[in-house]
């Protein structure tokens, strides 16, 4: 690679200045594990005369309105889910049994009186829950918990990675990325593409028609963020000038990750190599965090 | 709430009660996958919301039967009667939702 990296700022201190309070704790693994392990299990049973209603209760409600959707003898409603109308969902929250209520809904009055509440209860958190999820070595609630634990610890590290290089790039002495390196880069990310979609084959036309459906973009950036790349792109050269920043991010980032860790993966030769580097830098900070 | 995987032989018992979603879907369709994150996160908020889901790989009768035109496709179901279907997988999350809001409270 051409591009010179001079020097970098402190990264220890600068580690230390963004702090890790916020790491996850046991309480955050067990809420994390509650909410993946009870999904589809919750059940509902009466609650306790005079407690108030919170989010993810289910009230039924006796609704009087000129609207026909809001005059029904019996409505029942999950508190916060979002599916009903969200001022009387919100209005709901702390009412009782027995308690009245209105609001506006497309300028008609509707009134409403809370006849039922009952409370979401979660079944208790067993190693059966866990088989049920049929994953792969793990078959006990503990094993599960620690498989969660090193998932939200392996995340936590993983942006504190990425908070770090933020504070870093901008401090960092080095020279403005090298066309060369950069072409290369790109050059490196495109071969897989264009050899899975033939591109040299396609007309501007077909290439345009291929790849610039913006409905597309949320579906491929969530699950094919290669293909991402392509949209909107009109061609080999166009795609070189998309991904000019990108790849020159990648440079920036490559070279500052590798002193950090003493490593000179470098981008020009290895599509992986910043993904390399940052898996080694967050190895190094769920270390330097959780000791080990 | 409930989250259930019926083939032909059970799927009109499992979707007989209640509101339920039958998504049918195939291990090797991407936008099957953006569908189960959004579905996963809506049963979760709604346990009144069962979730059948159908993989077309392990039972393609189900395909014919219940005429799936292409994965992902969300069949809504209140006591058994279907009430509303959604093709594709561009779907938001607020879309489903509203289509749930309006089959379960009306327009």
């Amino acid at each position: 690679m051409k591009t010179k990296l001079y020097s970098i700022p402190d990264w220890q201190a600068a580690l230390r200045a963004i702090g890790w309070a916020d790491a996850p704790t046991g309480d955050d693994v067990e809420k994390a594990v509650s909410r993946e392990l009870t999904r589809g299990k919750a059940s509902f049973a009466e609650q306790a005369p005079g407690a108030p209603i919170e989010k993810g209760c289910r009230a039924t409600l006796r609704t009087e309105s000129a609207l026909p959707k809001f005059n029904k003898e019996k409505t029942v409603v999950t508190v916060g889910s979002g599916l009903y109308d969200p001022a009387i969902e919100a209005q709901l929250c702390g009412m009782t049994a027995g308690g009245r209520g209105e609001a506006a809904v497309k300028g008609e009055k509707v009134s409403f009186t809370v006849t039922k509440v009952e409370k979401k209860v979660l079944p208790p958190l067993t190693d059966e829950l866990v088989r049920e999820l049929r994953l792969e070595g793990i078959a006990t609630l503990a094993d599960y918990r620690l498989c969660m634990d090193s998932k939200l610890k392996e995340e936590y590290a993983a942006e504190l990675c990425r908070r770090l290089l933020e504070e870093l790039l901008p401090a960092a002495r080095m020279d403005p990325p090298e066309e060369e390196d950069i072409r290369r880069v790109i050059d490196l990310e495109y071969e897989p593409l264009r050899a899975r979609f033939s591109l040299d084959t396609l007309s501007p036309e077909e290439w345009k028609e291929a790849f610039e459906n913006a409905k597309l973009r949320d579906f491929y950036t969530q699950i094919y963020p290669d293909i991402a790349r392509l949209l909107g792109t009109t061609g080999r050269e166009s795609y070189y000038e998309s991904r000019r920043d990108a790849a020159a991010e990648t440079i920036r980032a490559c070279l500052v990750l590798g002193r950090i860790l003493g490593d000179d993966a470098d981008p020009t030769e290895d599509p992986q190599a910043e993904r390399k580097l940052t898996q080694a830098l967050t190895g190094r900070l769920l270390e330097m965090i959780y000791g080990g | 709430m409930a989250i259930a995987y019926p083939t032909t032989k059970d799927y009109d018992e499992t979707v007989a009660e209640g509101f339920w979603i039958a998504d049918f879907y195939t291990s090797t369709c991407g936008p099957c996958k953006l569908i189960d994150k959004i579905l996963s996160e809506i049963v979760l908020e709604n346990p009144d919301i069962n979730w059948a889901k159908c993989n077309l790989e392990d039972d393609w009768d189900m395909k014919d039967r219940y005429q799936v035109l292409g994965t992902p496709t969300l069949i809504f179901y209140l006591d058994g009667e279907e009430k509303g279907r959604m093709l594709g997988g561009f779907h938001t999350q607020s879309e489903i939702m509203e289509e749930i809001s309006r089959i379960l409270y009306g327009e």
